[in-house]
């Protein structure tokens, strides 16, 4: 069913004629559902990626999501450190950003676990260890231009950025063998788990989940599949 | 109310400078709030969606506005509040309270200090009992959002408890008022004392 009608229908479904609007209902069901669907944006963040010093422009990071203002924010930190105000092991822009900022406003904080940086590493024996090594090394190189060329939450973002730090990512998974590629997925599995259950435990909120943008590409194509969620970009929230 | 993506508009009254300027450069810091003005006199007509009030100064008065009083004693908080006060919060509250209490206050919610809940429901008499078959049982959710309610906390400190949004919490809130048949939170605190143990 096409875009245009339903638009049509729903002109109607507010005025008070109960005729339209259980037709509205019957008709448009699967469209009503949409608009039941828990609304999701993931934010990228590039912090803490692989654990190097970059610039990086938190001010624009928090001016985003105080722009965005969803209901329940999803933060890269584990529960029990949370709830015990320990954010030693939290990513820079989880603890000097992201939590600051919610407790100044509404948002609600929602811990997803603390996600290892050590999963792509490589796998095997002699000399093919050494090669994944290199390998990885050589793709790793690419990170220093990708944290030059996007020093702020806006540019992280962009499509360009986010496609080649998922490729990069998936070159980097393959290259570090099998038992890499399943701790990748492992991780990546384990963080799509706990976003689901956050959506779940309060449907039809606004979440906006701060995750490091290499692992936002993976994510945005499992969650664009889930019938429960409705993925948008972070300003469509 | 202010609508859900525009500033809340504060208007900060007190008539000791200090206090006046340390607010005023506090909120100004601050993401979705806006200082509209500062006054050292209670006006009559104001164009904002809270007036931030230095209770000590004045004596306890009917406000024709929506006001968030800041008292140094418990008792005063009382008074402020038979007044009309819509929040009160102690001078001594954190940065992060005043913060709850003004958005609180802002969307129509009565915001009270812990200390203060518990001044007032220490010191209610009498108090109304209904029996227990009256009332209609509370969702697993309504009664973690309850145990939250009578131990003082925010909406935005039950929400992060609960890891619920701030509106699911008022929605359960509403919810439980309808089912105690109260109007307000105190009167959902001081049911409480009289039910739980």
């Amino acid at each position: 069913m096409s875009n245009r009608p339903y638009s049509f229908w729903v002109g109607h479904f507010t005025c008070s004629n109960q005729v339209v609007l259980r037709g509205c209902v019957v008709c448009f069901r699967d469209k009503v559902n949409v608009m039941n669907k828990t609304r999701i944006a993931l934010l990228g963040t590039l912090a803490d990626l692989h654990a190097q010093p970059i610039r990086y422009d938190l001010a624009e990071l928090e001016r985003i999501v105080a722009t965005t203002q969803p209901d329940l924010l999803g933060v890269e930190i584990e529960r029990d450190e949370f709830e015990r105000n320990d954010f030693v092991n939290a990513p820079l822009e989880v603890r000097d950003a992201l939590i600051p900022l919610a407790r100044k406003t509404d948002m609600v904080i929602v811990p997803l676990g603390a996600m290892s940086r050590d999963e792509l590493l490589a796998s095997g024996k002699g000399w093919l260890l050494d090669l994944r090594t290199a390998l990885i090394r050589a793709l790793e190189g690419l990170v220093p231009w990708i944290q030059t060329t996007a020093s702020d939450a806006r540019t992280i973002n962009s499509a360009l950025v986010c496609h080649t730090c998922g490729w990069l990512c998936d070159l980097e998974a393959m290259a570090s063998g099998a038992a890499g590629r399943r701790a990748w997925a492992a991780a990546n599995d384990n963080l799509l788990t706990q976003i689901v259950s956050m959506a779940r435990h309060d449907p039809n909120t606004r979440i906006l989940v701060a995750v490091q943008c290499r692992r936002k590409h993976w994510l945005d194509s499992k969650l664009r599949r889930m019938a429960d969620v409705e993925l948008v970009n972070y300003w469509e929230l | 109310m202010p609508a859900p993506n525009l500033p809340i508009r504060v208007l900060v009254t007190s008539p000791r400078a200090l206090n006046c300027a340390g607010w005023v450069a506090l909120l100004r810091g601050q993401p979705q709030i806006e200082v509209v003005g500062e006054t050292n006199a209670l006006v009559s007509q104001v164009e904002s969606d809270v007036v931030l009030l230095d209770a000590q100064p004045f004596k306890p008065q009917a406000l024709p506005f929506r006001f968030l009083a800041i008292v140094s004693a418990l008792d005063d908080a009382v008074q402020w509040l038979d007044a009309g006060a819509m929040g009160c919060i102690l001078d001594t509250a954190s940065v992060e309270e005043l913060l709850n209490a003004i958005r609180q206050v802002a969307r129509g919610d009565t915001f009270l200090s812990p200390p203060i809940v518990k001044h007032i429901v220490e010191s209610a008499v009498p108090r109304h009992r209904r029996s227990e078959e009256e009332i209609e049982p509370l969702t697993e959710r309504e009664r973690a959002v309850f145990q939250l309610l009578a131990q003082g906390l925010s909406n935005k400190d039950m929400a992060q408890k609960l890891y619920l949004s701030v509106r699911t919490v008022e929605g359960h809130l509403l919810n439980i008022y309808g089912k105690l048949r109260v109007n307000s939170r105190t009167e959902a605190v001081l049911w409480a004392v009289d039910h739980i143990q």
